[in-house]
């Protein structure tokens, strides 16, 4: 039922970000110059999606969410990542093409550079301001739950935003305006490549835009570290030269999909590590994480007000899904322009000039002394469970409870527990395959085998992931001790020194 | 606050420490790979929907994938209750840790219907011990 309701607000979100009718003189194809890929030729067609709404609107989402309060110059945008996400996809679909073409082989055809283009330019649409920053909140509400329950539409459990774009592309709205582009693509292409649902026989189809080796991921490792300054590069020749299309025998059953050269296996390392790099340098940086607790705390405060905020031109609660797919991100702090609730606009004031947030707590493997307690407290390190995240707004409001008995005024929406989820590589690391050419027959030897990602990735996580407490600034030193002790007391645990000193605060008595 | 209370649902990782817990004597080791434990917790979902109700699976790769029970796991290991055994890190080796976690953390939150379902999918995962 609920999937229902959000399918007919998507319907009407389509509806307010689609033309009536393409251009009536047509588009014409278009240039476009940027700084990691250079000048790129976008043909009049996807040029009559790309100047709608629809796609325009990620000219205001930040590709790294709040992460610019932190990297000055990681002010790049989802629009941004589109564009280098289909010139990456393009790039490895031709070179797919023109491996098949010396074999005479027709798996991958210029045909399907179309679906794949497209698919591309509407993978991200579904992003919500802020990007992953609001997808954490949004994940958890009951249609986002209930869509990805087994047995309903999505129980494959894609990312949210995947989930949206995809009811996007399949909206009747949109299909009425793809047909009146009068393209030749089959629409029903796109949320298989968007989802990374396509049949064991096409794997190799939807893996261009949705594997270890895909395009977007290609473009966001470049992307998100050229903007915040992190040296780290992907050996692309060597990809493109390693990379073609097998038919690899699995537990008995056969799938066609991307796999690479144990020749050429260092850009898949690349890929792997560079990942997994972003996430504590760029992504889970603690200033980052104390930027999108402040924006998770404005949010928590406006779902409280009885008559909602005016964001663009909507009203809005953020209850529901769409609320966080109606806004940009310069229309969501506006509101705090314009807000007369006192509390709001300090909150949003704290944020816009960057009156952060402050780690209270260090949590991690050195600051909790029981394993067991770190155990039951990495419990609640799964952003995509309601249930964690009540229980840790029941720790962070408590907290708080406590503070104000003391006389300490703080609100409940500036004090948070923060477990980031940790990244993860096993997956990958089994899924993608490596082959060994032996004359007339391949041999195929799984990611794991070749490079061990996933210890190292291990390694990072027992070592380096880092959890938080964060508080306003000025209080840090009163909340401390009351923090020390909900901690202490729920988890059965003793923090040590370096939980407080980490945080450059003093050891409360 | 709200604490746990007898037979209410539980989290990923505190199901996955429970099973491991409760394998059958002589089978405390079992393989790393996800292509192979992350199966047989599919394979039990239906026979063990009490416990097993919250945990997703994804059957768009090449094996079932959960990414909750991925998660779980790796919980286990970065608090150090689950270790691997060395020298190729290519089994889980349930230790006097999780045991410990186990017995003084989540065995009491069990009622009688999830402590049989932990033990079914225990005697499953032994298999491939």
């Amino acid at each position: 039922m609920s999937l229902d309701r959000l399918k007919s607000k998507i319907e009407e979100f389509v509806d307010e970000h689609l033309p009536k009718e393409p251009p009536p003189r047509g588009s014409r194809s278009k240039i476009i110059h940027e700084c990691i890929w250079g000048t790129n030729l976008f043909s009049k067609d996807e040029i009559n999606f790309i100047d709608t709404r629809l796609l325009q609107r990620l000219r205001r989402i930040h590709q790294t969410g709040l992460a610019y309060f932190t990297y000055p110059t990681a002010i790049h945008t989802r629009f941004d990542h589109t564009l280098g996400t289909i010139i990456q996809c393009s790039r490895l679909t031709d070179e797919l093409i023109r491996k098949q073409k010396l074999r005479n082989e027709e798996l991958l055809t210029k045909e399907h550079i179309l679906p794949l283009r497209l698919s591309a330019l509407f993978h991200d649409c579904g992003h919500g301001i802020f990007s992953h920053t609001s997808e954490e909140l949004y994940a958890l509400l009951n249609e986002i739950q209930e869509a990805t329950m087994e047995g309903n539409e999505f129980e494959n459990s894609p990312q949210p935003h995947e989930l949206l774009s995809s009811l996007i592309v399949q909206s009747e709205r949109f299909k009425l305006y793809f047909n009146k582009v009068g393209l030749d693509c089959d629409v029903a292409q796109l949320p298989k490549c968007i989802t990374g649902n396509e049949s064991d026989s096409r794997k190799y189809i939807s893996d261009i835009l949705y594997s270890i080796f895909d395009g977007d991921k290609i473009d966001y490792i470049h992307r998100d570290a050229h903007f915040s300054g992190l040296p780290l590069r992907i050996d692309l020749d060597r990809l493109w030269y390693g990379i073609d299309i097998k038919e690899i025998p699995i537990g008995g059953k056969k799938y066609t999909k991307l796999s690479i050269s144990h020749t050429a296996t260092e850009p898949l390392e690349q890929i792997m590590f560079h990942r997994t790099m972003l996430y504590p340098t760029l992504y889970q940086h603690q200033k980052v994480r104390s930027c999108d607790c402040m924006f998770k705390g404005i949010i928590e405060y406006i779902r409280k007000m009885s008559s909602g905020v005016k964001m663009g031109n909507k009203i809005v609660t953020f209850k529901n899904v769409e609320d966080f797919l109606y806004g940009t991100d310069d229309e969501f702090l506006n509101i705090g322009m314009n807000t007369n609730d006192a509390n709001l606009k300090r909150l949003f004031e704290n944020l816009l000039y960057r009156k952060l947030f402050h780690r209270v707590i260090l949590i991690s493997a050195r600051t909790v002394a029981d394993e067991a307690a770190y155990a039951e407290m990495l419990n609640f390190r799964n952003d995509k469970s309601p249930e964690a995240y009540k229980e840790r707004r029941n720790i962070a409001e408590e907290i708080c409870r406590q503070a104000n008995n003391k006389g300490i005024k703080v609100l409940p929406e500036e004090i948070w527990l923060d477990l980031p989820e940790n990244v993860k590589s096993s997956r990958d690391a089994e899924e993608a395959f490596v082959f060994v050419n032996h004359d007339t027959k391949d041999e195929f030897i799984p990611a794991k085998d070749i490079f061990p990602i996933s210890d190292w990735v291990r390694q990072i996580d027992i070592h380096k992931w880092e959890g938080s407490l964060f508080a306003p600034a000025e209080l840090q030193e009163k909340i401390a001790p009351i923090a020390k002790d909900v901690i202490e007391n729920r988890f059965k645990c003793h923090l040590t020194e370096e939980a407080f000193t980490g945080c450059h605060g003093t050891v409360p008595a | 606050m709200e604490t746990k209370i007898k037979g209410q649902s539980l989290f990923p990782t505190e199901i996955v420490a429970s099973v491991l817990s409760n394998l059958p004597k002589g089978k405390d080791h079992i393989p790393t790979e996800l292509r192979k434990i992350h199966p047989v917790f599919f394979m039990m979902r239906n026979k063990c929907k009490n416990i097993m109700k919250n945990i997703d699976f994804d059957n768009r790769g090449t094996f079932v994938y959960s990414h909750s029970l991925d998660q779980a796991f790796s919980n286990l290991e970065t608090s150090k209750v689950l270790s691997r055994t060395n020298p190729n890190l290519e089994n889980f080796e349930v230790t006097e840790a999780l045991n410990r976690y186990y017995r003084d953390r989540i065995k009491y939150k069990l009622d009688k219907v999830q402590l049989i379902e932990v033990k079914l999918i225990a005697k499953e995962l032994s298999k491939i011990a």
